[in-house]
């Protein structure tokens, strides 16, 4: 009756179909995560023999878990931050110190002594978890003093450059603060703890509060300051704590991929979290679109997969070409594809189902209906 | 709170931008219940003095008293949160939300669970996400928009995106309600829809209401008394009839058209 | 006291060079309400096309600084018109991730193209710019007293052309409100270009200039020269013409004098120019010289 009317389906739709479709799709999720689980076990098993796909389906849930943060300050709040990279460097660096050998870390250390606490312990492989969750709570602390003044007085551009601002500085202080990250030099020699069980738990458990984080009242609230700031203030939200949260459960998330990152690899240096990274980061979150979990999560395996396909052109074809790559597909996503992969919504069962209908329908030549994509606007 | 007490007291409000004197000891006293209106020619400062009462702008000068508390310079969502809501000029809805969305917004500041409590599947937040759902689905009912629920606000026709924002407001559960030009926009129907709608509201949710308003036909239609003002300063008040005979506000008025003109 | 005089040359030097570069900064955010993170790269570009066309097709250097100078302000209109026009209804979020992608896709062209690549270049002698002037014991480089004067005539260009001219009326008509200058029937869209060519031509003398006093080119140059320009104009109060100027001096000779008198922090300096911005952004978003804006409600 109305055309212009097309959102996809209402409170009554879901309500009719009743509970056997919830519990359809809750069966679905389980059997998908028993998958997981399993593929996980195999996985780390069977590292060796795969290690280019395992190194990525790592690096890619690494990307991923920082992502999903950043789509939730950068996408659902709609407050551009520039310094993810800036948490990950914090992140990455506690974790090296958390978790290194103390033999090794007398071995680094040499011409500064490390400072205390961390010359006289190091946690064991059973501590990696607290060594990650401490690497995101270091970086919350790090988000409540760069947030606090930030987020009261700046928006738009002006969030954007001095987040900006306080990653590079962040970078600085890692350079020139040796006695704590041994300096330009760097850290060599992190046990390598992160594997599939880790990455993929982390970002299971993490995508899963975003979700919840979205489809809860806090999650209408952090999209309503996007659309209209000032609307929502004038309806009693406090945009400023909001913006907070949102900015803070961001650097949890990148402080906790900095750690994970720094034990696949190995190695930790002042350069390992750039800008590019946060460059990376902004591609992944827009490929996917802008405030989609789902989306954040695609884009950063995505990512990751192309990333290592294209080392060999950087290696053997022309250094720098990825970057123009990466540089080139970001701006025509921006142009003719802004809604990216999924929009502002989530991959559902529903969602899936029905566009899986529509392609058999256009298969069979019936002619599929017009709606929504393949994502669905979760209500 | 009785009725015919003042709950909104605007004392000397005042207003400069740089140069500018956008409002001069804006004076009035709002009595719970009452339905008062303000109209002036454009750029007369109206909206600068509902800005100034919902703590948009800070006062240069002047107090608002709401219900025997100063709240002047408090910031805006502490000053909704007391219950003053309003709606504005150009409807500021949020667009890509559903109807139903844009009304949950408002109950969120009253929401009892804590982060956690949403974030965890364990603490009921479900419950709570269910009965605001509840609430809201009512008020939209209410205010007859019941089958617009799921659709999204930015495609709905205007007078029911009105309706909608009305609607918003009203879920901060607000004791004062300012009304910014309500019928800008709408066709004559719209707008005599909307002064039975303003007068339905008041009575049902018990609310002072203070309405900036346009359209001659509907201020003067539904508002027992009404303020004038032009470049910033009251020039008259009275009842309808008073306020249409008034010599200033005739000439401001036509000094509005000669100067369009 | 030689050794003053000196400092203030460089001092001098240094702050027209920020100055040139800032401009662009603010000509477009007064305009568009965007921070164009391409700007730097695009300063970077002017030395590059010097480099190409003297080494690569042996042109005289003042046939080359005039083609480059042409070429970059090209360049300048032609990513407006190409990646941030069709964006300027859509969200803040898609216009600066743009600008972002524009700055990096530029930066790593320069990583790519084999005549530059990613090691070190030099920028292309200017005889006149080389010459030592003495006074006493007072030594000064021609090229210290050159990029003052050459930026001052670019300055007092850009003020005639911005307060005496219709293109500079439209300019700031359309960034006080560029609604209802359209609905005056201005073309809003020639005007933006305009806007993206003057700030572009200056950040190419700048770059040019930049050339002749610092002789290195690599691919990341635009990035820190940039971010001090961009301080500049918030200093000074972005949006804002003359501000931008004054920023750029008061830059200049602030970075000119940590550097003489606290050498050995000299390695802080961008951490502190970097805490400078933001301190401005957080306490004084207007800068020294801007007028508060506003949002209407």
């Amino acid at each position: 009756m109305f055309p212009i009317f097309t959102l996809p389906r209402s409170e009554a739709d879901t309500r009719m179909s009743g509970n056997l479709r919830v519990w359809c799709n809750r069966g679905l999720t389980a059997l998908v995560l028993a998958g997981l689980a399993t593929f996980i076990f195999f996985g780390d098993r069977h590292k060796d023999e795969f290690s280019l796909i395992w190194r990525i389906l790592n690096l890619g849930a690494i990307y991923a878990i920082a992502a999903v943060g950043y789509t939730v300050i950068n996408g659902m709040t709609g407050q551009f931050s520039l310094g993810p990279h800036g948490f990950m460097l914090i992140g990455g660096y506690l974790a090296t110190l958390l978790i290194l050998p103390l033999a090794k870390k007398r071995f680094v250390w040499i011409l500064e002594p490390l400072i205390e606490p961390f010359a006289s312990f190091t946690l064991p492989y059973s501590g990696f978890i607290l060594a990650l969750l401490g690497s995101g709570v270091v970086a919350v602390l790090a988000g409540l003093i760069v947030g606090i003044p930030a987020l009261r007085g700046l928006r738009g551009d002006y969030l954007a450059i001095a987040t900006f601002g306080f990653g590079e500085i962040l970078f600085m202080l890692v350079v020139n603060l040796p006695s704590l990250t041994n300096g330009a030099m760097g850290v060599t020699g992190v046990p390598t703890y992160t594997n599939l069980a880790w990455s993929w738990g982390f970002l299971i458990a993490l995508a899963y509060a975003a979700m919840r984080l979205k489809n809860s009242s806090y999650g209408r609230a952090l999209r309503a300051i996007r659309e209209d700031e000032l609307a929502a203030e004038s309806m009693g939200i406090n945009v400023f704590r909001l913006k907070l949260l949102a900015f803070l459960f961001s650097a949890f998330c990148a402080g906790v991929s900095g750690g994970l990152m720094v034990a696949l690899i190995g190695i930790a240096y002042p350069g390992l979290f750039s800008f590019f990274t946060t460059f990376y980061l902004l591609l992944i979150v827009v490929l996917g679109g802008l405030g989609s979990i789902s989306g954040a999560i695609v884009g950063g395996f995505i990512f990751a997969a192309v990333f290592e396909a294209l080392r060999f052109i950087d290696t053997a074809v022309v250094p720098g070409m990825r970057m123009v790559v990466f540089a080139i597909i970001l701006i025509l996503v921006m142009l003719f594809f802004r809604r990216g992969l999924f929009g502002q919504g989530e991959f559902s069962w529903d969602g899936l189902i029905a566009a899986v209908q529509r392609g058999l329908g256009r298969l069979s030549g019936a002619g599929g209906g017009h709606g929504a994509g393949s994502s669905h606007l979760k209500a | 709170m009785e009725r015919d007490q003042v709950i909104l007291k605007l004392e000397n409000l005042t207003m400069q931008f740089g140069g500018l004197v956008a409002v001069k000891d804006f004076l009035m006293d709002i009595r719970a219940g009452e339905l008062v209106g303000l109209i002036g020619p454009n750029g007369a400062g109206k909206t600068t003095i509902f800005n100034m009462i919902t703590g948009h702008y800070k006062p240069t000068a002047g107090r608002v008293i709401f219900d025997g508390r100063d709240i002047t310079g408090l910031p805006p969502h502490q000053i909704a949160r007391l219950g003053i809501a309003r709606t504005f000029q150009n409807i500021r809805l949020c667009k890509e939300m559903t109807a139903l969305e844009n009304v949950l917004i408002s109950f969120h500041p009253r929401l009892r669970s804590s982060l956690f409590g949403a974030l965890l599947p364990v603490f009921g937040y479900g419950r709570e996400e269910r009965e605001m759902r509840e609430k809201a689905l009512g008020l939209l009912e209410a205010v007859g928009l019941a089958k617009w629920a799921d659709f999204r606000a930015g495609g709905l026709p205007y007078g029911l995106q009105r309706r909608v924002e009305i609607a918003r407001a009203l879920a901060t559960t607000p004791r004062v309600l300012l009304l910014d030009e309500p019928a800008a926009g709408m066709n004559p129907q719209e707008a005599r829809d909307l002064m039975g709608f303003t007068l339905t509201i008041r009575e049902t949710f018990g609310l002072t209401i203070f309405l900036i308003e346009h359209v001659m036909q509907v201020v003067m239609g539904i508002c027992p008394r009404i303020r004038v003002i032009d470049f910033g300063i009251s020039i008259a008040e009275g009842t309808p009839e008073e306020i249409r005979s008034n010599s200033k506000v005739i000439e401001a008025y036509l000094g509005e058209e000669a100067r369009r003109v | 006291m030689a050794g003053y005089v000196q400092q203030f040359f460089n001092g001098l030097t240094l702050g027209s060079l920020y100055a040139l570069i800032a401009i662009g900064y603010t000509m477009v955010y007064g305009i568009l309400r965007l921070i164009n993170f391409a700007h730097g790269e695009i300063f970077m570009f002017a030395g590059y096309w010097m480099y190409f066309l003297v080494f690569l097709f042996r042109l005289p250097w003042w046939v080359s600084a005039v083609l480059a100078v042409a070429v970059t302000a090209a360049m300048g209109v032609l990513i407006e018109r190409v990646a941030y026009r069709p964006l300027r209804q859509a969200p803040r979020v898609s216009l600066l991730s743009t600008a972002m992608g524009v700055s990096f896709l530029l930066g790593n062209v320069i990583i790519v193209l084999p005549w530059a690549g990613g090691r070190q270049k030099p920028f292309p002698e200017v005889d006149f710019m080389r010459k030592i002037y003495t006074l006493g014991d007072v030594r000064i480089q021609a090229v210290t007293i050159w990029v003052p004067l050459i930026a001052g005539a670019c300055l007092l260009g850009l003020l005639f052309l911005i307060y005496r001219t219709k293109v500079g009326r439209a300019m700031r008509a359309i960034a006080t409100d560029m609604e209802t200058t359209a609905l005056m029937g201005a073309d809003i869209n020639r005007i933006i270009s305009y806007t993206f060519l003057v700030g572009s031509a200056l950040a190419a003398i700048g770059g040019i200039l930049w050339g002749c006093r610092y002789p290195q080119l690599y691919w990341n140059l635009g990035i820190l020269p940039g971010l001090r320009s961009f301080t500049a104009a918030v200093v000074g109060g972005i949006g804002n013409i003359l501000g931008a100027m004054i920023g750029g001096f008061i830059l200049g000779f602030g970075e000119i004098l940590f550097v003489a008198f606290l050498p050995r922090y000299s390695g802080f300096r961008d951490a502190l120019i970097f805490s400078l911005l933001i301190l401005f952004l957080l306490f004084r978003p207007t800068g020294i010289l801007g007028k508060p804006l506003k949002e209407k409600v």
